[in-house]
């Protein structure tokens, strides 16, 4: 059976640290002006959500 | 289109609304929500990159979809249960957005609108937005590709789904427009569609009339006949974009029957440049998103006592003002509505209305708060391309303004010059009042004023006495001269008029 949690025990909206840009992006083979860049047509639609 | 074409069918839309919540950190992990002109993949960590780690949900995104379910009479279901909704593009690196799905956080609710219509509303739930993807041609090869910015993965969304019962363009974007002032109203989101915090995309059907009926939530057909396909708009980018992309789709659907084509189910996109909708998918079949409980998070359970904590945030909201104003004050519905479409707006006029009533009676008060509101003050803040709760103008001075013309202390055209003058000069309005008022007792009587302009200016006397009456114009001038603009041109020109009969 799935664990319950109660709302309260829930995360505070607090920000906390993200990577740096160049930690992101070291990891694509294609980047642009601080994008990851990739080749080709992808079938479907974006921004789905 | 011929009305008789127009009319022999009806319009049926749902409409999908997603509001960014306002939240400081990410819907699942605690990177900073903000992302708008922040530089590309800086507000990003392992888990919204996907990447990996456990999603962990964002208490106060809850709370907020929660709210947004309140204030729109949504039941709240007592367990949270986020589900993995599976596609694959480039903006979702991990395959799957958090959402939920059959059993949403709020469901069954309504909300009104301007026509009477009731909207209802089939969900309210929380998931997670995607990343920013931007396609382009490179140049020098011709190949296609594609820019990712990661910024905008994972920030905390509502999405606010309704039944299929909206049954035109302008209940549509009037039912927006509600979504929105309630949203803003709440603090649940700044609900700002230019900067993406807010995206509406209606799905529409035209169906025969008397062929079909609403139940359930559901649109059936009656006896053999059969549905037509529904059209689903996206890439509308603003509130009044809704209606048209909506009125633009209807007539090309009855358009396309009407010259013996079917309809297929599509997605279209609105062209705000051109005003159409454009081709962009078909969709044949309903998607299948492989919908399955999220593994990682726990089920999270929302008490009583929690929506009473959260219920304490619901304030009075646009449609209960608008009734309120109509009821106790016997404002125009046109009037309240205008009022009431923001919550600063609102507080303004509510603050202004009591000021007033210590001088007048209350529904007076809120004829003249209104009017004042809705008249020089929108001037002075559409000139401004302000909120009126951003030009400048005190409520208080407004007030004394109001009193001091209502006391015949000067003119209407005097007092907005002077509300002007308050914003341009930062002059001291109850001064200028004072000065207005011992001005106008040092003068005297409109009468001796009268007397005194004609003695003083015999040539354009006698041109209006030998019948040029334009010429009383130039005396009505200077008697506003010495009046300081304080008194009435129509009374003065009455006035003037009797003393030069004499």
């Amino acid at each position: 059976m799935k664990k319950h949690i109660k709302l309260e025990d829930v995360r505070e909206d607090i920000p906390g640290k993200c990577l740096t840009q160049d930690e992101v992006l070291k990891g694509a083979e294609y980047t642009e002006k601080g994008h990851v860049k990739v080749y080709g047509k992808f079938l479907g639609e974006g921004g789905e959500a | 289109m011929s009305k008789n074409t127009t009319n022999k069918y009806d319009v049926i839309i749902g409409l999908e609304i997603h509001v960014q919540t306002k939240t400081k950190s990410k819907m699942f992990c605690s990177c900073p929500a903000q992302y708008f002109q922040k530089e590309p993949n800086t507000q990003v960590c392992p888990m919204c990159l996907g990447l990996g780690g456990t999603p962990q949900p964002n208490k106060k995104a809850l709370e907020l979809c929660i709210l947004m379910g309140l204030g729109t009479n949504c039941k709240i279901a007592s367990e949270i249960q986020f589900d993995r909704k599976h596609y694959s593009y480039p903006d979702l690196p991990k395959g799957y957005q958090i959402t939920q799905g059959d059993n949403p956080l709020c469901s069954n609710g309504y909300v009104e609108v301007p026509s009477g219509a009731k909207v209802e509303i089939e969900r309210i739930h929380p998931e997670e937005d995607v990343g920013k993807s931007t396609h382009h041609v490179e140049a020098s090869t011709g190949k296609e590709y594609t820019l990712l910015d990661f910024n905008k993965s994972s920030v905390p969304l509502i999405e606010i789904v309704t039944k299929p019962n909206i049954r035109s363009a302008k209940d549509a974007k009037d039912y927006a427009t509600k979504i929105r002032q309630i949203a803003r109203y709440l603090n649940v989101s700044d609900a700002d569609m230019e900067k993406g915090q807010m995206r509406c995309e209606p799905n529409i059907s035209i169906q025969e009339k008397g062929k079909w009926e609403y139940k359930d939530g559901k649109i059936l057909a009656i006896g053999d006949y059969k549905l037509n396909p529904k059209t689903e708009v996206k890439n509308i980018g603003s509130i009044t974009a809704v209606e048209k992309a909506i009125e633009y789709e209807v007539k090309r659907m009855i358009g396309e029957l009407e010259e013996g084509k079917s309809l297929i189910q599509q997605t279209r996109g609105w062209n705000a440049s051109r005003g159409v909708t454009e081709f962009q998918r078909s969709k044949e079949k309903a998607e299948d998103y492989r919908y399955m409980p999220d593994p990682d998070i726990p089920i999270i359970d929302v008490s009583k006592e929690d929506i009473e904590r959260i219920k304490k945030e619901l304030i009075e909201l646009p449609n209960e003002k608008i009734k309120r104003y109509v009821k106790d004050w016997k404002l125009t519905e046109y009037a309240a509505d205008v009022i009431s479409s923001s919550k600063e707006s609102a507080e303004y006029f509510e603050k202004l209305q009591k000021k007033l009533s210590e001088n007048m009676d209350e529904k007076d008060a809120a004829t003249e708060a209104s009017n004042w509101i809705m008249g020089p003050l929108y001037a002075i803040a559409n000139k401004q391309g302000k909120d009126i709760t951003e030009t400048g103008v005190k409520g208080d001075d407004l007030a004394l303004l109001i009193v001091a013309f209502r006391e015949g202390i000067f003119t209407k055209n005097k007092a907005e010059e002077l509300l002007n003058e308050s914003i341009e000069k930062d002059i001291d309005i109850s001064k200028e009042i004072e000065k207005l008022k011992s001005a106008k007792e040092s003068v005297g009587s409109l009468e001796d004023i009268a007397k005194q302009v004609i003695d003083e200016n015999p040539q354009a006397a006698n041109d209006y006495r030998g019948g040029k009456e334009a010429s009383i114009g130039f005396l009505v001038g200077k008697v506003m001269q010495l009046t300081h603009g304080t008194a009435n041109p129509a009374e003065v020109k009455i006035t003037l008029e009797k003393e030069l009969k004499k």
